[in-house]
């Protein structure tokens, strides 16, 4: 059966990776293809390449960066956020070896764009970033970079998802992105009645959070910065406590061993 | 020596760079084809995909690629499609109204019953024992889809399970789709393409 994922996020801001607090404050890092070549290695399901600075500066997606990362020869699929404006920006970063775009601003500024690039690239090209945030008066809310302010669920993205132009939304706890609070589910409140399946980012570091949202049936994977950075191999130590979720366990050099023993036998046996 | 060269066809919308980095980490040599007459220099042919059926087919058919492809694989060249390279064998896709594919192993393009995604990583079972790819019975690859290759049972070789099989690998003769990534499937992923190319070439 279909597994649900471990994303690696690498944030890079001025062409740098970075720490990131809330996206407030920022700790360099360094070189971001370095970051995404260790997460390569360390076996993350999928890793999403967040540039912050692209959309707001206009521009465009950081080509070079991406060429950078992927003449590394990185083997795990590989989503980009930042400064995707067109669908030639779309179709540009995809060329460049990516497999999936992740879109925030034009989901305020052009829904219609969205549109185009599903029809070029298919929607299981297309997720869609939902900062969210718990309001004042105590409710979840889609938090707009942009406009700088909350504003409800409203019928661009409802059209989006019922036309099958996005494939999954990145539910960002904005306020715990970069903490250790951990993630607040009270956010979930604000996507319960659409249709999508959920990634879920911001504040996880705990392999009892982790689970809990992976037990969630909308949830398919859960994405994870700052902790991974830090610790060589976390992703495998990660996988190791959630051996009872539908995960893909860890992989080491010896699984391949013994695999490649069962080729020389002409054997069919999985020695996962 | 004479080295064989890989091709990988750019037809303007698909991930050729991710396929041609992959084949240098393999040791291959490769090629990007997005003209005819370039088929000649290529031992194999590498249909790269992440897009909509429509548009890669009216790609196709604008550079004049569709009678190349077609006529490359009907000599007995390898022929190995990947994801939407996978889908575009197919004689006819469903996706965003109905358009004719490059008809190499017959089948049609639908959109997956019951689920709107196949997003992530999936078991597949190899069925045909006899093939090379038995290596890879059990391993997990990744996917990223939301229309299905319906086939004859005779040319699919492996199967992923979403509460039902999923054709996710086929094969007539010479030609080979693969509905996942191997290119993005880290070290099962290399070794299924190596496998592949290596079958293709010894053919």
């Amino acid at each position: 059966m279909l597994k649900k994922r471990l994303i690696g996020v690498v944030t890079v801001k001025n062409g740098w990776a970075v720490q990131s607090f809330g996206y407030q404050r920022y700790l360099p890092l360094g070189k971001p293809e370095c970051l995404v070549e260790n997460l390569d290695r360390w076996g993350a399901d999928e890793i999403l390449i967040q540039d912050i600075d692209r959309s707001k500066n206009q521009e465009g997606p950081n080509l070079d960066l991406i060429s950078r990362i992927t003449a590394r020869g990185i083997a795990t699929p590989l989503m980009y956020a930042g400064g995707i404006a067109t669908v030639a920006d779309a179709v540009a970063t995809v060329r460049a070896g990516i497999e999936r775009v992740c879109l925030d601003s034009l989901l305020h500024s052009a829904p219609d764009t969205i549109k185009g690039i599903a029809h070029s690239l298919g929607g299981q090209a297309v997720v869609v970033s939902m900062p969210a945030i718990i309001n004042e008066q105590g409710a979840a809310s889609w938090f707009d970079y942009q406009g700088k302010q909350t504003k409800p669920i409203n019928d661009d993205l409802l059209s989006l998802i019922e036309d099958d132009c996005i494939s999954e939304l990145l539910m960002i706890d904005k306020c715990h992105e970069g903490g250790t609070e951990g993630f607040n589910f009270d956010l979930l409140s604000l996507v319960a009645d659409i249709g999508i399946p959920l990634i879920l980012f911001g504040g996880f570091y705990q392999i009892e959070s982790i689970a809990r949202a992976l037990s969630n049936p909308k949830v398919t994977a859960v994405a994870i910065g700052n902790y991974l950075n830090y610790r060589e191999h976390e992703i495998q130590r990660i996988r190791q406590g959630l051996a009872a979720t539908a995960i893909r366990q860890p992989v080491y050099q010896t699984t391949y061993l013994l695999n490649d023993l069962s080729i020389k036998q002409g054997s069919l046996e999985n020695n996962d | 020596m004479t080295k064989a060269i890989i091709g990988v066809l750019d037809y303007g919308i698909g991930n050729t760079l991710s396929v041609r980095n992959i084949l240098s980490t393999l040791g291959y040599r490769s090629r990007l084809v997005s003209q005819a007459e370039q088929m000649d220099t290529v031992s194999v042919l590498i249909i790269p995909g992440v897009g909509a059926f429509p548009a890669a087919m009216q790609q196709l058919n604008k550079l004049g690629l569709v009678d190349a492809v077609t006529n490359f694989a009907r000599a007995g060249k390898g022929t190995i499609g990947i994801c939407l390279g996978m889908q575009l064998l197919a004689d006819l896709s469903c996706e965003q109204g109905k358009t004719d594919g490059l008809g190499l192993i017959p089948g049609e393009v639908k959109p997956i019953k019951s689920h709107n995604w196949h997003i992530g990583w999936n078991e597949v079972n190899v069925i045909d024992q006899c093939s090379s790819l038995v290596h890879s019975h059990g391993r997990s690859f990744y996917f990223n889809h939301s229309y299905e290759f319906c086939t004859q049972a005779n040319y699919i070789v492996g199967v992923a399970d979403i509460g039902r099989p999923l054709v996710a690998v086929i094969q007539k003769d010479n030609i080979i789709g693969f509905q996942f990534h191997p290119e993005k499937s880290q070290q099962d992923g290399l070794r299924l393409i190596n496998n592949s190319i290596r079958e293709l070439l010894d053919a």
